[in-house]
């Protein structure tokens, strides 16, 4: 019986469900969390978002027409920042950033590491952000992510070089992950049951130990690895709590990575939960979000891959195809606005990001990308505007530091030092 | 060693260096590749299908590769990523992946505990019984851990399973320990330290690191009886035992695996499965032929190795595989009486795995053939030379084409002959020429939109630079190539050892001379690679 087994087995049910927003609303008021718990939920896309599709007519930076492709923000435009025109010089390939997207940091592409598994020079911005606000949580961030092929998840999440941090791809193991020992146990199940795997942590971690000290010191660093990660395993259990809130598991067919509109959502969906449930308050969902992935949106009618489609320009199903990522997001955003959360709901603290890794072009885009982003973060971000800067003006990282300053991490820099000004200006209130 | 001409500043697959040190907190890549030849005493993980194999001897219905995989993250193929499967052993035992280890591995141990009796007779008589207890990690651990369990090893276990006994009860606390001991690094490792209390700076594996070491590099899963029994007899030291062992196991289906494994990731063949073809054009290209084709040219490849004569020309040349009904109709040939028989292809039409609609099909385009893709792979895979992305002002997007009126190659060829193009398609699209008579999804085909086609490229660069008429021209050149045998061996000391060699690695030149000696045998390869000092001797630093 695996653990997300087990949560089924016993539980609140529906009663539990029933409660679920009041007792939410009561947990987070007890705890003092109101507008203090910031938020960031990154949308990670790859093969190009580009320049022409993100371009607005725009009169001001607060009179603006949003373009054909960002009308899925149409009923939350006054919550949008198109920021856009960054460059990121690391990295690049003919197809986007790759891992150094979000590190913005020189570290190496596939093709060039071969033993080493790939993997920015420097800490992806949202890892960077799990190592510090998020480090009490009990999931410092969480990643999911669509399989391209096999099992290659393509997500850019990392932390540090050579250290990719992989996204989980079913929304079934998310779900598991998260939330399997903590709904639908009584208090008493659950720590009996954590206590039997506490025996069995401190088992491996005993051996793990033993095994080590017969090791010369440079082969104990393998090991000192597996010990971190049974260490924050531990921690993530040892946090295990019954929650008040009741998320809905995803079905168990879909328990599986690849593109499909369902397997998106429940990725989108079990997120959600897991931010509201307060069990991260950092989390990536990459649709494809690395280099040009060739898979199909078959079911808009895409006959040739997204990949190909950039080949062909065949704009009329790129767009099709933005329309279903930047309505994945808008969707997320919608379910923030309408969940309460202190005075407001949580959409007053939390921001919804969206970055391509191709940049503005699907090949050789990397000094166009442009961010999207829903939200003020408690009147943080002066949100409703269109800022499309020079080329070359900033670097993306400027922006992850505006993100990061937004969840209450005071950096001034982040990423590659010499090309980062610290926070994008104009973007505060 | 490929001279690389024309200004292509293609790099030779030297390994990386690392980056800068890492934020505090975070730990630091594992470090720059070993050479082969020298390697310091080390701890060696199993990948996914290493670890199901092993549990697989125990219990035939485990799965553990596909649910450890992805964290794993092995990477999308060798002829992408360069990394073969083997170089998870240096990945990172990153949060998620081991998250993930720990789930997985308790669905193994509520497996491996429906039968406890199975597992030590003793427990038929109950979960609750110490010295039974007892009994069965001495010899769960024996299989699963491919050693002796030593007595503090055994006392450590037992309590654990007496605290999980604590709180809960013996059906509860039986897989507890059984998990634990799948999370131990006994498990998900196999050691090379080498003789303990050995005084010399160079130490020989012991006998039961030798064992695990040759089985999982040939057969990709643990020792078998025999070689457990040699390894307890302390009759492995020889090296004629260890040829010996080494010939035996790549002798037989099962046990030859690893070198299968070896072949199949060096052509790439599961690539396939991550493609997509034009639906118009072809509607029944669909996960299962995709997954036929994977098969066959696994098939293939293995026939060669372990029934035929294991050269590698062989495998570059043969013109008879293995298909089904759906593969069949690709060829053009009758379906053989059972599925994924053996049939005999055109001789005019095949030659080897690089014919094979696994390889044409990953390397192509959903609509069309791709010159440069094909011609890259065998630069990379073959010939050991890599390629740069297009320069960033370059619009890599072929201009558009009236394929009424101009061949792919023509248009390739003039695309490709100006500016920075020029000097690494020069080296590339020559090759990919030679499989223009191959459609998209690998069909044989003379004409491109009812133009003629013409095959006929050259290999330019290392030896003498040679010209071809066709795809037989060309694989017939890389059968002879000593170019491309250097490249293999080199390619199977990565995979065996799992670290990239320097291309005058001496264990590469001792390897590529038995290779080359043998006429190209990947068997002798295989067998020179696991019975060279390097490969049984660790040097402590």
């Amino acid at each position: 019986m695996n653990r997300r087994r087990f949560g089924k087995m016993v539980g609140l049910g529906a009663a539990g469900s029933m409660l679920g927003p009041f007792l939410d609303q009561l947990v987070t008021e007890a705890e003092g969390q109101t507008g203090d718990r910031k938020r960031l939920v990154l949308f990670t896309s790859g093969n190009g978002f580009v320049e022409r599709n993100y371009t607005c007519e725009a009169r001001s930076e607060t009179d603006f027409d949003l373009s054909p492709t960002l009308m899925p923000f149409a009923p939350y435009k006054d919550d949008l920042l198109v920021l856009s025109k960054f460059f990121n010089p690391h990295d690049k390939a003919l197809h986007g950033n790759q891992w150094a997207t979000l590190s913005v940091l020189p570290g190496g592409t596939g093709s060039q590491l071969r033993d080493l598994p790939p993997g920015g020079g420097g800490v992806s911005i949202d890892r960077h952000l799990a190592h510090t606000v998020g480090a009490g949580d009990r999931f410092s961030s969480t990643a999911v992510g669509i399989a391209e092929g096999g099992n290659n998840i393509l997500c850019v999440s990392v932390d540090g070089p050579g250290t990719p941090f992989p996204a989980i791809g079913s929304p079934v193991q998310a779900y598991g992950t998260w939330f399997g020992e903590s709904t639908g146990v009584s208090e008493m199940e659950l720590r009996r049951r954590l206590a039997r795997e506490q025996s069995l942590l401190d088992g491996v971690l005993g051996d793990v130990n033993a095994t080590r000290s017969r090791l010369a010191p440079y082969e104990q660093e393998r090991l000192d690895q597996y010990l971190d990660s049974l260490r924050v395993l531990e921690g993530q259990l040892a946090g295990a709590e019954v929650l008040a809130c009741e998320p809905v598991p995803p079905d168990d067919g879909l328990d599986r990575n690849n593109l499909d509109p369902r397997v998106v959502r429940a990725h989108v969906d079990t997120t959600f939960a897991a931010q509201q449930c307060g069990l991260t308050r950092v989390s990536h969902i990459s649709i494809l979000g690395r280099e040009g992935p060739h898979n199909r949106y078959g079911w808009l009618g895409d006959m040739r891959g997204h990949h190909n489609n950039y080949h062909e320009n065949d704009w009329d199903m790129i767009l099709n195809i933005d329309h279903f990522i930047l309505g994945e997001i808008a969707h997320y955003w919608g379910r923030l606005k309408e969940t309460p959360e202190g005075t407001g709901t949580m959409a007053d603290n939390t921001i919804v990001v969206y970055v391509n890794t191709c940049g503005g072009k699907h090949h050789n885009g990397q000094n166009l990308h442009a961010v999207l982003a829903l939200g003020h973060m408690d009147g943080y971000f002066r949100t409703g505007r269109y800022l499309s800067f020079d080329e070359g003006q900033h670097a993306i990282s400027d922006v992850y530091v505006s993100l990061a300053n937004a969840m209450g991490l005071p950096i001034d820099t982040f990423g590659d030092a010499e090309i980062c000004q610290g926070p994008l200006p104009g973007l505060t209130a | 060693m490929v001279i690389v001409l024309m200004g292509c500043e293609g790099q030779l697959s030297e390994p990386s260096t690392p980056g800068d040190p890492p934020p505090p907190g975070q730990r630091a890549p594992v470090g720059e590749p070993p050479a082969p030849s020298s390697l310091a005493p080390r701890l060696v993980r199993l990948t996914p299908r290493q670890l199901e194999n092993t549990l697989r001897t125990i219990v035939d219905d485990i799965a553990l590769e596909e649910r450890l995989s992805a964290s794993a993250q092995l990477g999308s193929g060798f002829g992408s990523s360069g990394a073969f499967s083997t170089a998870a052993g240096r990945r990172h035992l990153t949060e998620p992946h081991v998250r993930d280890i720990y789930d997985a591995m308790e669905d193994a141990a509520l497996r491996l505990a429906e039968d406890p009796a199975a597992l030590a007779s003793c427990l038929a008589g109950g979960l609750d019984d110490a010295s039974c207890i007892e009994t069965f990690v001495a010899d769960f651990g024996a299989r699963a851990w491919r050693r002796p369990v030593s007595t503090e090893e055994r006392d450590r276990f037992v309590a654990t399973w007496t605290s999980a006994r604590e709180d809960g009860s013996p059906e509860e606390a039986f897989p507890v320990l059984v998990r634990a001991m799948l999370m131990s690094p006994a498990f998900l490792f196999r050691s090379e330290f080498g003789e303990a209390g050995a005084e010399s700076t160079d130490v020989a594996l012991e006998p039961y690191e030798l064992a695990s070491a040759l089985s999982y590099v040939l057969a990709d899963g643990p020792p078998d009886r025999t070689l457990r029994d040699l390894a307890a007899a302390g009759d492995l030291a020889a090296p004629t035992t260890v040829e010996a062992e080494a010939r035996r196991l790549l002798a037989g289906r099962e046990t030859a695996s690893g070198v299968v494994a070896f072949l199949a990731e060096l052509f790439d063949v599961a690539q396939v499965r991550a493609v997509v073809k034009d639906p118009d054009l072809y509607p029944d290209f669909d996960p299962a032929l995709t997954r036929a084709m994977e098969r066959e040219s696994t098939l293939f490849l293995a026939d060669v190795l372990i029934d035929g004569d294991a050269r590698l020309g062989t495998m570059l040349t043969a013109s008879y595989s293995f298909v089904d009904d759906r593969l069949a109709a690709i060829y053009g040939v009758d379906p053989p009486s059972e599925p994924f028989g053996r049939v005999d292809l055109d001789p005019a039409e095949r030659f080897g795995v690089l014919t094979q609609p696994a390889f044409l099909a990953a390397h192509a385009h959903p609509d069309e053939t791709s010159i440069v893709f094909r011609g890259r792979f065998v630069r990379f895979a073959l010939l050991c030379e890599d390629s740069p992305p297009p320069p960033e002002d370059v619009d890599a997007n072929l201009p558009p084409r009236n394929r009424d009126e101009v061949t792919l190659r023509d248009h390739t060829e003039e695309a490709h002959s100006v500016g920075s193009c020029a000097g690494c398609h020069s080296l590339m699209d020559p090759i990919g020429y030679a499989f223009e008579r191959y459609d998209t999804v690998g069909r044989y085909r003379t004409e491109d939109h009812g133009l003629p086609i013409d095959p006929s490229g050259q290999i330019v660069g290392g030896e003498l630079p040679r010209t071809f008429d066709d795809a037989q021209g060309l694989v017939d050149l890389l059968a002879e190539s000593e170019d491309v045998t250097s490249c293999v061996a080199r390619r199977f000391v990565q995979y065996a050892l799992g670290t990239e060699p320097p291309i005058d690695d001496p264990l590469v030149v001792r390897a590529t001379a038995a290779f080359q000696e043998s006429g190209g045998s990947v068997r002798e390869l295989a067998v020179a690679v696991v019975t060279d000092e390097a490969f049984r001797v660790r040097r402590r630093p």
